[in-house]
């Protein structure tokens, strides 16, 4: 196993799974701040 | 060929299977006979859904407005018919024989009884296709009264949905002679396991169809025939119903997607499971689940009281959610692991980099996960909320949702596991393997654009099932912005990519079927 890594032995999908998780909620607080917007809500 | 025998425990009698030189796994030849017929007349639903499509999206890409109004909502039927229904139900059919006789070496319970609901399918899908194009069915694959259908279009329907359930008692009853007859050790395989799941919700999916679409058969038939007492059907109490099938079938497209994904990990790089335990936990989680969650379709509708709906979709949907979440991070973990054993160590991402993409069925896996995960469950669990759905209930974000889940993710998961079948079950060489390296990408970036350019354009304003968006001749005029027009032109543009990927598939599969028959050589498609 490569040992300059923290040990986890999936590295590279865990940065996948955050990215995921990121991508998520912007599109979720993307989508609250146009419903906001189109409600008229500041 | 090596052939083997192996005794029946209750007949007496000693069925006959041939050993795959590639897999060593003992293949039934009524399994294998079963397998074919049912994923050829897939494919030709396939076929007649994907020219629907093209037609479909010509006519909303709004400089070529192809079809007449008419027209436009008859084929847009027969698309979500012969697509959301007939394709992958004939496929799944076909993945559960597969998995429950190829994967286990067991041989298949019920032969005769699997032809009757071939046949039953079969019926039921050339009935409603011929009433849908006589013109007696422009009611959408979800058919809510008081849209009037002829009853036959119904019938269609329901005769189909009956051959299914079929197929699924001959898969359970297959599985567990398959462990009396001690045809596998140990548990059942992952896969198997995820075609389980698709079987266990298909008959209580299935259930909740007969319940939405036999009054509704008997209704029309009691007006077309004028017969008396055949009473009406409540809009309201269809859509419950008819949801409680149409959501949970999703779930079963999903699960046996899933099975794939996990298939082809294994296939493409040897990937195993992180942890096999908690992975069947996330099937099972889709089982109970799902039908509370399938109420993101009706959140709009009036009858249905909010704490009900909140409950359904912000709870327990998320728990079904939970089991996609895991299974998204078990199968990259799993290829990463198995990559990183074989020496591919190089940084954070080397063993993606290096990973056999040349392989259809690892881009196919790929392009499927990152579709349906990164643009389809997303934006699927997003628009399931219910302040939100407000906004996004019958807008084209719904409708490139869900392109992006069942098109990007369960029909290219299938696609890239038809080129392990070809070689293996129907035991022919590819045709046209310049043609299988490049159309998993074809059509998976055509639909990604698709998907993406409906979402926007939903965003927009843009209706879903409208034949005209841009409301001429309308009482009250509607303007949307003009961003939509660019939007719907993409999305046009988008849809010729994908239906040529759609047709390079179609004609590697039958230019397959007319190569000269001989054992597979090797497990990489490209090669057998």
């Amino acid at each position: 196993m490569d040992k300059k890594h923290s040990g986890m032995e999936t590295p590279g999908t865990v940065v996948l799974a955050f990215l995921l998780l990121i991508w998520m909620g912007f599109l979720y607080f993307g989508s609250w701040i146009l419903l906001a917007q189109a409600w008229g809500i500041r | 060929m090596a052939a083997t025998t192996l005794p029946n425990v209750f007949s007496g009698t000693r069925s006959t299977f041939r050993v795959c030189p590639v897999t060593t796994l003992k293949v039934d030849a009524a399994a294998e006979r079963l397998i074919i017929w049912n994923a050829v007349t897939a494919i030709l639903a396939l076929t007649l859904g994907g020219t629907y499509a093209l037609l479909v999206g010509l006519t909303r890409w709004p400089d070529i407005h192809l079809l007449p109004p008419a027209w436009f909502y008859r084929l847009l039927t027969g698309h979500g018919l012969n697509m959301l229904v007939f394709w992958i139900v004939f496929f799944e059919a076909a993945g559960l024989y597969f998995g429950a006789c190829v994967l286990l070496n067991a041989r298949l319970v019920g032969v005769k009884l699997a032809w009757v609901a071939y046949a039953l399918m079969l019926v039921g899908a050339v009935m409603a296709n011929v009433v849908i194009l006589m013109g007696k069915a422009d009611v959408m694959f979800s058919a809510y009264p008081p849209l009037e259908a002829d009853p036959l279009f119904y019938l269609g329907y329901i005769l189909f949905a009956v051959g299914a359930i079929l197929v699924c008692c001959i898969f359970l009853a297959t599985i567990v002679m398959a462990k009396v007859e001690r045809r596998y050790e140990g548990s059942l395989p992952l896969a198997v396991f995820g075609l389980l799941t698709a079987a266990i919700i298909a008959l209580f999916t299935l259930a909740s169809g007969a319940v939405a679409l036999i009054p509704t058969f008997l209704w029309r038939l009691g007006d077309v025939y004028g017969l008396a007492g055949f009473g009406q059907v409540d809009p309201g109490a269809y859509r419950v119903t008819f949801w409680g099938f149409g959501h949970a079938a999703q779930q079963i497209n999903l699960s046996a997607m899933i099975a794939i994904w996990y298939s082809l990990a294994t296939l493409t790089v040897g990937a195993k499971p992180v942890n096999e335990k908690l992975s069947r936990f996330a099937f099972f989680l889709y089982i109970l689940f799902i039908n509370l969650g399938s109420m993101h379709h009706l959140l709009v509708d009036p009858g249905i009281g909010t704490a009900a709906k909140f409950f359904n979709t912000s709870y327990a949907m998320y728990l079904a959610v939970l089991g996609s979440m895991i299974h998204a991070f078990s199968i990259p973990a799993g290829i990463e692991t198995a990559m990183r054993r074989k020496g591919f160590n190089k940084g954070l991402f080397g063993w993606l980099l290096n990973a056999p993409w040349k392989e259809p069925g690892f881009a196919a896996l790929m392009l499927s996960l990152f579709i349906f995960g990164f643009i389809g469950g997303a934006s699927g669990v997003v628009i399931g909320a219910g302040q939100l759905n407000l906004s996004t209930h019958n807008t084209w974000r719904v409708t490139g949702h869900f392109h992006a889940t069942v098109v990007g993710g369960t029909t290219l998961a299938f696609m890239g596991f038809t080129y392990y079948v070809i070689p293996l079950i129907f035991r022919r060489p590819l045709f046209g393997k310049f043609l299988v390296r490049w159309q998993p990408w074809v059509y998976g970036i055509g639909m990604i654009f698709v998907s993406i350019s409906m979402i926007v354009a939903g965003i927009l304003g843009t209706p879903r099932r409208h034949w005209d968006t841009t409301f001429t001749n309308a009482v009250i005029p509607v303007q949307l912005p003009s961003l939509t027009n660019l939007m719907l032109t993409l999305t046009g543009i988008s849809v010729l990519i994908a239906v040529t990927g759609g047709l390079m598939y179609v004609v590697i599969c039958v230019g397959s079927l007319f190569m000269k028959k001989r054992e597979a050589r090797a497990l990489n498609p490209l090669d057998a």
